[in-house]
């Protein structure tokens, strides 16, 4: 059994494992491609709760008839004691608005340390329904906020109501009673640093994980909520919601341009979890004995891929070309899976097929299904998910060194014509509105002036033409000298010479090229989340569902399988 | 107000970006205003006091003067340390690394306390460093900053020097050595004996300080954030309704 907390770097060491090499790994649509795995910050905060028997019960619980009012909910973890409070009020329909620059919503919530007394509970009152307009202190470490999925919600509370199940059927085309549209951590709006999260509250000290739990108790409140209502309408009648079904439930999320730079601002920590992952998969690929129980799960996890996937809609055409795609392909995958009966030794063998026959998308889904074959390989690198976003100047390295280390490591960016207009015509800007960033077009739009610096292509090669030029000057030349004459190239070597040293470093895509598609930076940073469901709204902005099958309060203490990933659509019991 | 280290430099990265500060300059420049004031240093009076400055006035780019193995001369041409303070560092340290001494005379700069978080980044990365610097006249104060290869914070010290005259009045000196015990040699030798009591802070009590900062938030007065507001806003762009379709519909 591999030790709790193995250095991902002292285990690729130890195995001499065969990572895939970077430019398969990082690039951009491949990225985009990425499902939720085990190391999912959803599966691994999860498994915690649940492995831990987490305590999480009602201290306030003020809702009226239709369930406004003011729900607190303290969480005994082994680490401390926090409260998560809710705020439910009520939301004119016409000002419903996913976008992050809305000024109200249905549900607002609020995770802090400690109990919460009534002093504290007026303060986040006042604030914690005006989001960014409001100010909270450093006893909270998460805001956010949901708004309601009104048609789907009335819905299930009609069915409810009426002593009837919701329809799972239509669960599977909207898996979510609301959808959140922005969770806050990291110190934002006065609330607690990432630093004093990660010292001061073990149970949080993974990336994302307080954001996670977050949506995990919204999920629950939404659930609540709607048979609180359906109770409140009709006492006689309503039934409670079969759990089946509630753990069909999972939040709606609608991700845009707001997540993107965190990808570009963040290559140390974004590489990491690249690294993780590729090595729990050549882990798997290196060790994972193929048995006869393995291949059994296999096709049975691939059997529900199929169902998860033909459940999924979208009114996208790429991404339903993708998803039939995919359903194809897997189909293949399991016709291959038969044939090889016994004779499949080896998990490299179906790697080298899947890359020699079938998609990026196939191929990433595959990776997700034998990382869920192996959990005693793959669970004991949850714990090196994060990182220190520290990117240091080595100013003694030698100019020619320097040259050499851009050749090695961003020969990618060199092979961009970016004489070719269409490779610059989009620009990354903040708007004023929330300082929420947006694309450009060159030709189009102002603000060219105040682009924001996203370009990292670009950037490397304007800073290798330098490089160039400065050493037809001078051959003796340090990074230190350089950065004396072209000041302005600090940003940029600064982030070669940190990255190289990563075995993944920057994502490998022209970040403003005409044809870019920001979903993919997107979609990579939601499957680390664990999110699944994914449906394109445009190339800017993409829905999906957390927590999808995911255990329910109630089941904490009880036995947990720790298999819900790509859920599929419950068996309507019969009603008696 | 109180805001986070994290918020407080996400605010003053924009802010300096705003100024016209170059990528990797408004990052580093951030870092060390709050991190001064994140371990009890007044990093946030000292750019409040050096903003207005820097909001009037361009300089020209600093020059190199002198150089030869172990020592250089830059003419900062009265930049603050916040643009030119890692340059001056980087030389520093890189020729510390290839002979094992670094000295840099950075002159006619200013806001020259904003070094030391520059210092404390070298000692993490393996140098020891020393930093000294004169203000004032009638007395002189006489400004020193040691780390120590590996430490997370400096020792910083000031002392009267009574009514000397120096030539060497916006001078930062740094002085960088893989051998701290030859650092702090060579340095004393370069150092005033104080005349008069003046205050220290050792890197047990910096510690103390980031921890508090840590757990509380900084407290930032209104017209501090009304200014960084007003810097911010040079790198937004209006919002339009086709600005908003740029975020996707």
């Amino acid at each position: 059994m591999e030790q709790s907390t193995d250095n991902v770097k002292a285990v690729q060491k130890r195995y001499q494992l065969p990572l895939r090499p970077p430019e398969q790994v990082m690039d951009l649509e491949r990225l985009g491609c990425h499902h939720q795995t085990r190391l999912s910050f959803m599966r691994t905060l999860m498994r915690r709760v649940m492995n831990e028997q987490w305590r999480i019960e009602p201290v306030v619980f003020e809702l009226n008839a239709e369930a406004y009012g003011t729900v607190v909910y303290e969480i005994q973890a082994p680490g401390g004691i926090y409260s998560f409070v809710l705020f439910s009020n009520y939301l004119d329909p016409e000002n419903r608005n996913d976008r992050v620059i809305a000024s109200q919503w249905d549900l607002t919530m609020a995770l802090c340390e400690g109990q919460v007394d009534a002093e504290q509970l007026e303060q986040l009152r006042e604030n914690v329904p005006k989001q960014e307009a409001g100010r909270v202190d450093s006893r909270v470490f998460v805001l956010s906020r949901a708004n309601r999925s009104a048609r789907n919600f009335e819905s299930v509370v009609d069915c409810l109501a009426s002593g009837r199940q919701p329809d799972p059927e239509q669960i599977a085309k909207v898996g979510y009673l609301y959808r959140t549209t922005a969770v806050y951590g990291s110190g934002k709006l006065g609330m607690a640093d990432w630093g004093k999260v990660q010292r001061k509250y073990p149970d949080f000290a993974r990336p994302f994980a307080a954001e996670m739990f977050t949506c995990y108790m919204l999920r629950h409140f939404s659930l609540l909520q709607a048979e609180h209502i359906a109770r409140a309408r009709a006492p006689k009648t309503a039934v409670a919601m079969d759990e089946g079904i509630k753990r069909y439930f999972g939040i709606g999320n609608a991700t845009g341009l707001g997540m993107a730079p965190f990808l570009v601002h963040h290559p140390v920590l974004v590489s990491q979890w690249i690294e993780v992952r590729e090595t729990a998969l050549a882990k798997v690929v290196q060790q994972g004995a193929v048995t006869p129980a393995h291949l059994s799960r296999l096709r049975d996890l691939t059997a529900r891929v199929v169902q998860h996937t033909r459940e999924i809609t979208t009114d996208n055409e790429l991404q339903s070309h993708n998803n039939a795609v995919l359903l194809e392909e897997l189909m293949g995958f399991s016709t291959w899976l038969e044939q090889q009966g016994d004779s499949l030794t080896h998990w490299g063998e179906l790697q080298e097929t899947a890359q020699a026959h079938w998609g990026m998308e196939t191929q990433e889904v595959i990776i997700t299904l034998l990382l869920e074959l192996y959990p005693e390989l793959v669970d004991s690198l949850e714990e090196q998910m994060g990182a220190e976003e520290i990117h240091d100047i080595q100013p003694e390295m030698s100019l020619s060194a320097f040259k050499t280390l851009i050749e090695t490591h961003y020969q990618w960016a060199l092979d961009i014509d970016f004489s070719r207009q269409e490779a610059q015509q989009v620009f990354w800007y903040r708007s004023e509105e929330k300082l929420e960033p947006r694309l450009g077009q060159c030709d189009l739009d102002p603000g060219k002036d105040r682009e924001m610096p996203l370009a990292v292509g670009r950037a490397v090669q304007q800073c290798y033409e330098e490089v160039v030029a400065q050493l037809d000057r001078r051959a003796d030349l340090d990074i230190a000298h350089l950065l004396l004459l072209a000041p302005e190239l600090k940003g940029i070597v600064r982030r070669i010479q940190t990255m190289s040293q990563r075995i993944y470093g920057d994502i490998q895509a022209n970040l403003v090229d005409k044809d870019v598609l920001p979903i993919h930076l997107l979609r990579c940073k939601l499957a680390f989340f664990g999110v699944n469901k994914y449906d394109p709204r445009s190339r800017l902005w993409v829905r999906n569902t957390m927590f999808q099958g995911a255990p329910l309060l109630s089941d904490i203490g009880k036995p947990f399988a720790d298999d819900w990933c790509f859920p599929v659509a419950p068996a309507l019991k019969e009603e008696v | 107000m109180n805001m986070s280290l994290n918020e407080l430099t996400a605010a003053f990265k924009r802010a300096f970006e705003g100024l016209g500060f170059e990528l990797g300059d408004y990052e580093d420049a951030a870092q060390m205003v709050v991190w001064l004031e994140a371990h009890g240093l007044g990093g946030l009076q000292e750019v409040q006091r050096g903003l207005p400055y820097l909001i009037q006035k361009a300089c020209p780019a600093p020059h190199l003067s002198y150089e030869d193995d172990s020592l250089a001369v830059i003419d900062a041409r009265n930049n603050s340390v916040l643009t030119c303070g890692g340059q001056a560092i980087d030389l520093a340290y890189a020729k510390a690394r290839q002979s094992g001494l670094g000295i840099v005379q950075l002159r006619n700069s200013h806001n020259r306390k904003m070094i030391i978080e520059r210092l404390v980044n070298c000692g993490r990365r393996g140098i020891a460093c020393f930093a000294y610097w004169r203000n004032g006249s009638g007395p002189v104060t006489e400004h020193v900053v040691s780390v120590a290869s590996g430490e997370d914070c400096p020792h910083y010290s000031h002392y009267s020097v009574g009514d000397r005259q120096f030539g060497d009045k916006q001078t930062l000196y740094i002085v960088c050595s893989d051998n701290f015990g030859l650092l702090k040699a060579r340095v004393n030798r370069e150092l005033c004996q104080p005349s008069a009591e003046g205050g220290i802070m050792t890197p047990e009590q910096a510690r103390t300080a980031y921890a508090e900062s840590l757990e509380q938030g900084i407290a930032v007065n209104s017209e501090l954030l009304a200014t960084l507001d007003g810097l911010i806003k040079n790198i937004l762009v209006e919002s339009t309704e086709q600005s908003r379709l740029g975020a996707g519909d």
